[in-house]
């Protein structure tokens, strides 16, 4: 037992005590320090609860803070005597003071977006920009903006979204590519098309398809993971990727994980599509008595006598036969598509992975588009001075079609479709009373029934059983890059990146009859095409500011591409049996088809220099000087470049007051000029002599098939660039107008020569002509109201251009454009390019019915549908021919753009979307076909026909034959309409599930919407639609509608979702 | 050694022995837990003694901090945090309401500025919110003067923010300047120190309760009312302002219900709200509260007086 006495000299219970006092010392001390301690923790959200990780958090005028982890979350101690003020900052978002009371309780701080439209960051090329800093010509369109839209590719959707860019889909076969044209057509004779860089990466565009069924491979992008859009529209902006930017480029940024939790979103509608505006046409009894009539007419003018040649046909239960062709070439159409993601990431690691799958019918039978796909993005930081990215994704399209008849040069096939849907003659069907194919026995073409008229053009039914087009792809683009930041200063980055297409396109016909390949036996082409893209390169940027008043930016880099093209096929026909319908079956003839081989390398460097000062002043310079191979050897480099300034007035003491006066802000003017190239030859030997095997006699030899030009270069456009842009109205208003004049120079045009000079075609390819684009933009939007409620917002976007061609090759002389077998378009100088092109049309005769045109000299003649030309007063007159042709209106839009509405109500969102263009007109050949006076069936135009003398009406007299009163052998003016336009683009309905609803559950957000697209059309155009054209991209032959299928209307519902 | 731990264990048994005890209820008495938010306390505080008083049985333990100490309440509390969370297995019984008025600092030029009109609705929102809705409406210039005013509003969970920001069609985010974390009471604090300031509260804490004045420092935004309305409201007098806003509703002023959620159930939890609505209303007022609106007022008397019956098949 030990003895206690607390004042013992026992050592040990001493020192015990000793201990247990310094001890009681140091907590109550302890104790005392924590009572002059906070922990402030909390969450910090956007205003939709999202989390918000890296917010910096600080306590003001100490060091003291923090920063939100990946939940938002922050949490630290402060020794400050309350209340003390918290000051939350975070890039975008609203500074937040918060002046901290208590500490016991969570603070839960809600962020607000700070947008501010000089703030906002746009894509230029090998980097990015604020708008304060931009000083050129560029429109931005979030990817949000497209995803939900019906389309195969997302450049279909980008209609009517940014001023200074035209985009029109030619005609409703799926996956076409549109039109695209940037502040104008900047060429003649090379492609108008921008270049798109994906991530970097500049990719495939146009058709690639070798048959009936068009392939875009921009239709390989998943529009679900696109983050933005950025149009870059003046040469100051474009001319650091030099040589291929004439015709403006698009950057598209794919979507990137963000640090934080794992988010997946799923975006997916389903749709239906259906015909709209088809012209109505005669019913089975109309038919046959207006054709009958003709025939009558005929026989009245010359005295011939001929018997009718149409007649009703029967049903085996006696009712009238009376075929709506339509029904068996459209359709109602159904599509669904799909696209999930998930993206996060950590400090380290950011990532981006997603899959889409899309089945899309097309309005015409049989043309239906497929894709399915991945993508993967990743951005991993090694160190604080490394970090490495890759972007991959693969898909995989088919899209098969029957031939529309859309495509550029099919307007007048046998087979196509939309024309197949209009004129075949109601008074036959196309079925037999057993079942089969109605057929004519000898030709395959649809059955006469009782008509005594031979058709020459195939029945549908029978088509469609019997042929096949597909063209599909496997596509790949990704690349990979690795980022050095040896200084503070500067960055180092270099990328490897690949675009490559597997492209493999398969056409049967099959051998029997009602199939267009009945004569040869049936056939079958398979032809593939490799596409690769390979590219490297290497930029050094440096930035610095010196004294905060003086920022300085440099790029350089160079850059290596490198594109081949292997394609190979064969043509096999006479097929051993009605078994085969591949390429690998049994077939007698089996030919090449398709061969090709090609290589093209670009060499670049560029630079790009910027120096601000005082954030109010900017002056931008690039530089890029490419190689092409495809040009003259000792002119295969050309030096573009670009000088840009700007300067934000309101920065300016003096403007202060204006602004305190007037409410604008952020007023800021710029300038630029600069020069870009057209090298998109056709050809990747254009400057080269050609030569081909051939044979001499039965000997195999070489012949000279292109005669090269030593001297041939690029195009060049030299581009002019004034803007301003301004906020007014606390920033709810954002203003922007350019104006700018592009002189493209050193067109590439074919040469007449001498036949003696022994040139193969006569022709050359030079550097001759030029023309000019200018015009003016305009791009406003304004935040009617926002509030907690209600928020309503409006945009607008404006584009006037003019287009003059100055100067042309062989001394000017005009270039001609055609349309299926026609002459529709002419290029001239003094006027717009493709300008429309026919005989002028004065009106029908009241006396007899004939219609009346004015010949060469001005002389009106008329024409009485059997050949026979006479002056008003009966007397002979010549026969009008190609020389008698006038220019009868510009094929391009003076005028185009977008409006949209966004009005949200709590939940509910209701968004329109107008498009509308004008100051054109459209050459409406379709409607030629409907009143041309041969068998077609014709359109209810012709119920209006003269009849009786007196009679005023625009619609001769019908004749039989009759293929010039009627335009069906010859574009007349009569068919020349204006094309102004305006489309309600896009109207949807959408409902945001409210969080309360959602929680507790999986999902973060849930919006449903239904949508229309192509909702209403108000136009006077008469035809299928004033935005459709039988060219395509053509250059020199725009505003052409010749039996081109319309665009669908599309009921879609979908839901986007996250959680 | 073992002596020392001995009387160490000691002591610390007698110290527990000693609060536990303390801690024991009055083992005759039914206690009833109530929470409150703490602008409400007072008030729920004074009915719960005037009910003691008159039912002796009876205990009413009030809590402000629900973090802390007892989680189960009889008597849930009702207020700006949590008033529109519907739960299906509670009633909810409204005993007051508060009104929420804008207040400056007395020396704030702001109060020059608006002269005698005072603030109608459009003016309100364009001083209180980021973004107003009726600016777009408003293409007069902004006046540089607005731009100094200091808005001064509550960030937690029970703050008036919401309330005030919904009734003009807002989200608390909209709302300009700075926050403070912590009660609302604080934003008097933060007004008092800042002349540029202005702010929202209820009448309790704007009005000194003893006094029945506004506090010091203080002034109440004039507002754009009926002659008679504004005369009540320049009077600072808050029980002739709660005798305004009782009698009629002002669309400038907001106004919410207090309440309590209790499960039907629970008989002595209804039988003191019973107490509260028939007999507690006429404390209201001493702390800044109105009275429940007559007809909810008389509709709620009698669900708290009816026995509630559930049938059992």
């Amino acid at each position: 037992m030990t003895s206690i006495s607390l004042f013992s000299k026992d050592i040990a219970l001493y020192k015990q005590l000793k201990k247990q006092f310094f001890t009681f010392l140091i907590l109550l001390l302890s104790s005392a320090t924590l009572q002059a301690q906070h922990t402030l923790q909390g969450t910090v959200v956007d205003r939709g609860n999202q989390p918000l990780p890296g917010v910096s958090l600080a306590i003001q005028g100490t060091t003291t803070g923090t920063a939100t982890d990946i939940n938002g979350e922050f949490s630290f101690i402060t020794s400050q005597t309350l209340p003390v003020t918290l000051v939350v900052n975070f890039l975008g978002y609203r500074t937040q003071e918060i002046d901290v009371y208590e500490a016991g309780t969570p603070i839960h701080i809600v962020l607000s977006e700070d947008i501010h439209f000089l703030d906002e960051v746009v894509v230029v090329g090998y980097g990015t920009q604020t708008r304060r800093e931009f000083t050129g010509s560029v429109a931005s369109i979030e990817g949000e903006r497209i995803k939900n839209t019906p389309v195969q590719s997302f450049d279909q959707a980008l209609q009517g979204v940014a001023a200074g860019v035209n985009i029109a889909l030619p005609n409703g076969q799926m996956n076409t590519p549109p039109v695209i044209r940037i502040r104008g057509i900047n060429s003649i004779s090379l492609s108008s098309y921008p270049l798109v860089v994906i991530d970097g990466i500049p990719v495939n565009t146009g058709n690639i398809s070798t048959n009936r069924a068009s392939n875009n491979p921009l239709g390989d992008i998943n529009p679900s993971d696109i983050a933005s859009i950025d149009i870059l529209k003046d040469a100051a902006s474009t001319a650091i990727y030099g040589s291929r930017a004439a015709g403006g480029v698009i950057l598209i940024t794919t979507k990137r994980g963000k640090t934080g939790k794992a988010i997946t979103s799923y975006d997916g509608w389903i749709g239906v599509t259906n015909a709209v505006r088809i012209p109505k046409v005669l019913n089975a009894q109309q038919y046959t008595d207006i054709k009958n009539e003709a025939i009558a007419n005929a026989t009245a003018i010359d005295g011939i006598a001929r018997e009718p040649a149409y007649f009703l046909s029967h049903d085996a239960d006696g009712s009238i036969i009376d075929t709506n062709w339509r029904d068996h070439v459209y359709r109602t159409a159904f599509s669904h598509n799909h696209s999930l993601n998930v993206s996060g990431g950590t400090e380290q690691t950011n990532y981006y992975l997603s899959l889409n799958y899309s089945d899309q019918e097309g309005i015409l039978i049989g043309n239906d588009f497929k894709r399915k796909g991945i993508r993967f993005n990743l951005d991993h930081k090694v160190t604080d001075w490394f970090k490495i990215a890759g972007r991959g994704t693969y898909n995989i399209s088919v899209n098969e079609s029957y031939d529309s008849g859309s495509l550029p040069g099919a307007s007048m096939t046998t087979t196509g479709a939309a024309r197949l849907a209009l004129v075949l003659p109601p008074n036959v069907g196309a079925y037999n009373a057993d079942g089969s194919f109605n057929l004519n026995p000898n030709s395959g073409t649809l059955g006469s029934g009782n008509n005594k008229a031979t058709i020459p053009l195939y029945n549908p039914a029978a088509l469609f059983a019997l042929s096949s087009y597909s063209s599909e792809s496997s596509h790949f683009i990704g690349n990979v890059s690795a980022v050095f930041r040896p200084l503070r200063q500067v960055e180092i980055t270099t990328t490897y990146a690949m675009d490559r297409i597997n492209n493999e396109n398969i056409a049967y016909q099959s051998p029997e009859r009602g199939s267009a390949a009945y004569s040869s036996g049936g056939s079958v082409t398979n032809i593939s095409t490799l596409f690769q893209n390979e590219s490297w390169t290497n930029t050094l940027s440096f930035n610095e500011v010196i004294n905060n008043k003086h920022f300085i930016s440099a790029l350089l880099g160079s850059e290596l591409q490198q594109n081949t093209i292997t394609a190979w096929g064969a043509n096999a026909t006479n097929a051993a049996d009605n078994f085969f319908k591949y390429y690998q079956g049994g077939w007698a003839n089996i030919v090449a088809s398709g061969n090709n081989l090609g290589e093209r390398v670009f060499f670049s460097i560029f630079s790009r220099l910027r120096y601000d000062y005082k954030n109010k002043y900017f002056i931008t310079g690039n530089f890029r000087r490419d190689g092409n191979s495809a040009l003259a050897p000792g002119r295969k480099y050309g030096n573009f470049g670009g000088v840009s300034g700007g300067w934000l007035l309101s920065e300016e003491a003096f403007f202060k007051d204006i602004s305190s006066r007037t409410g604008i802000r952020d007023f800021k003017i710029n300038a630029s000029w600069g020069r870009v190239g057209n090298g998109n030859l056709a050809n990747n030997y254009s400057s080269f002599d050609l030569y081909s095997a051939a044979l001499y006699g039965s000997a195999a030899t070489w012949e000279n098939t292109q005669q090269g030009n030593p001297e041939l270069t690029w195009e060049t456009s030299d581009q002019t660039n004034i803007g301003l842009g301004f906020s007014a109205l606390k920033n709810r208003l954002d203003v922007e107008i350019a104006y700018f004049h592009n002189d493209v120079n050193g067109l590439i045009l074919s040469v007449n020569q001498s036949p003696s000079k022994g040139i193969p075609g006569d022709e050359i390819l030079a550097n001759v002509g030029t023309m000019y684009n200018r015009g003016l933009e305009l791009s406003a939007a304004y935040e009617v109201i926002e509030g907690r409620d209600w928020s309503w917002n409006v945009s607008l976007n404006y584009s006037n251009i003019r287009n003059k061609v100055t100067a042309l090759a062989n001394n000017n002389e005009d270039i001609i454009g055609s349309t299926g077998s026609g002459n529709t378009n002419i290029t001239r100088v003094g006027e717009s390019i493709g300008s429309l092109y026919g005989l002028k049309t004065v009106r029908v005769n009241p006396d007899n019915g004939q219609r009346v045109f004015l010949n060469a000299q001005g002389e009106e003649v008329q024409y009485n549908g059997l050949g026979s030309w006479t002056h008003l007063d009966g007397s002979p007159a010549e026969a009008l021919s190609g020389e008698d042709f006038y220019l009868l209106g510009n094929a391009l839009p003076k005028w185009y753009g977008g409006f949209t509405n966004n009005l949200r109500y709590k939940s509910v969102e209701l968004n329109l979307n107008f498009t509308f263009a004008g100051g054109n007109y459209i050459m409406n050949r379709t409607r030629s076909t409907l009143t041309d006076q041969i068998f077609f069936n014709s359109s209810t135009e012709i119920l209006n026909r003269w009849t009786t003398p007196g009679q005023i009406t625009n619609t001769p007299r019908v004749v039989n034959g009759d293929r010039l009163s009627f335009g069906g052998s010859t574009p007349i003016s009569e068919h020349v309409e204006k094309g102004d336009f305006l489309r309600l683009q896009n109207i949807s309905i959408a409902y945001n599930v409210p969080n309360k609803l959602l929680s507790p559950g999986p999902f973060h957000s849930l919006r449903l919407y239904g949508q229309i697209n192509n909702a209403l059309l108000f136009t006077n155009y008469t035809g299928i639609d004033p935005e459709v054209s039988a060219n395509g991209n053509s250059n020199t032959a725009p505003g052409v509608e010749y039996n081109t299928a319309g665009l669908g209307r599309t009921f879609t519902f979908g839901l986007n979702a996250t959680f | 050694m073992k002596k020392i731990r001995f009387i160490q264990a000691a002591l610390l048994l007698l110290f527990s022995a000693s609060v536990s005890f303390a801690a024991q209820p009055d083992l005759k008495k039914e206690v009833i837990h109530v929470n409150s938010a703490r602008f409400a306390a007072p008030l729920v505080e004074r009915w719960a003694s005037e009910y003691e008083r008159t039912n002796p049985g009876i205990e009413i333990a009030v809590t402000t901090n629900p973090s802390t100490g007892q989680q189960e309440f009889d008597l849930y509390f009702v207020g700006p945090a949590n008033e529109k969370e519907e739960n299906v297995n509670q009633h909810v019984i409204y005993t007051g309401r508060y009104a929420l008025l804008p207040v400056a600092n007395k020396s704030n030029p702001l109060l020059n500025e608006l002269g005698r009109k005072g603030l109608n609705s459009k003016k309100l929102e364009k001083l209180f919110f980021e973004a107003s809705l009726s600016q777009g409406y408003d293409d007069s210039p902004e006046k540089p003067q607005q731009e100094e005013v200091t808005i001064y509003s509550g960030n937690n969970a029970d703050s008036f923010a919401d309330l005030f920001a919904t009734h003009f069609g807002y989200s608390p985010a909209d709302i300009r300047g700075k926050r403070i974390s912590g009660n609302d009471i604080y934003l008097i604090n933060a007004v008092q120190k800042d002349n540029t300031s202005a702010t929202f509260n209820s009448l309790g804490y704007l009005f000194d309760t003893e006094t029945r004045e506004l506090k010091s420092g203080l002034v109440l935004l004039p507002l754009d009312l009926k002659k008679e309305q504004q005369e009540t409201l320049k009077s600072a007098n808050v029980d002739q302002t709660i005798a305004l806003l009782e009698k009629e509703s002002i669309a400038l002023i907001p106004v919410g219900r207090i309440g309590f959620a209790y499960q039907s159930e629970n008989a002595s939890a209804k039988r003191f709200l019973n107490w509260v609505l028939e007999e507690g209303q006429k404390y209201n007022r001493e702390f800044g509260f109105l009275k429940t609106e007559p007809d909810l007022l008389a509709a709620q008397l009698k669900e708290t007086k009816e026995p509630h019956y559930s049938a059992v098949y």
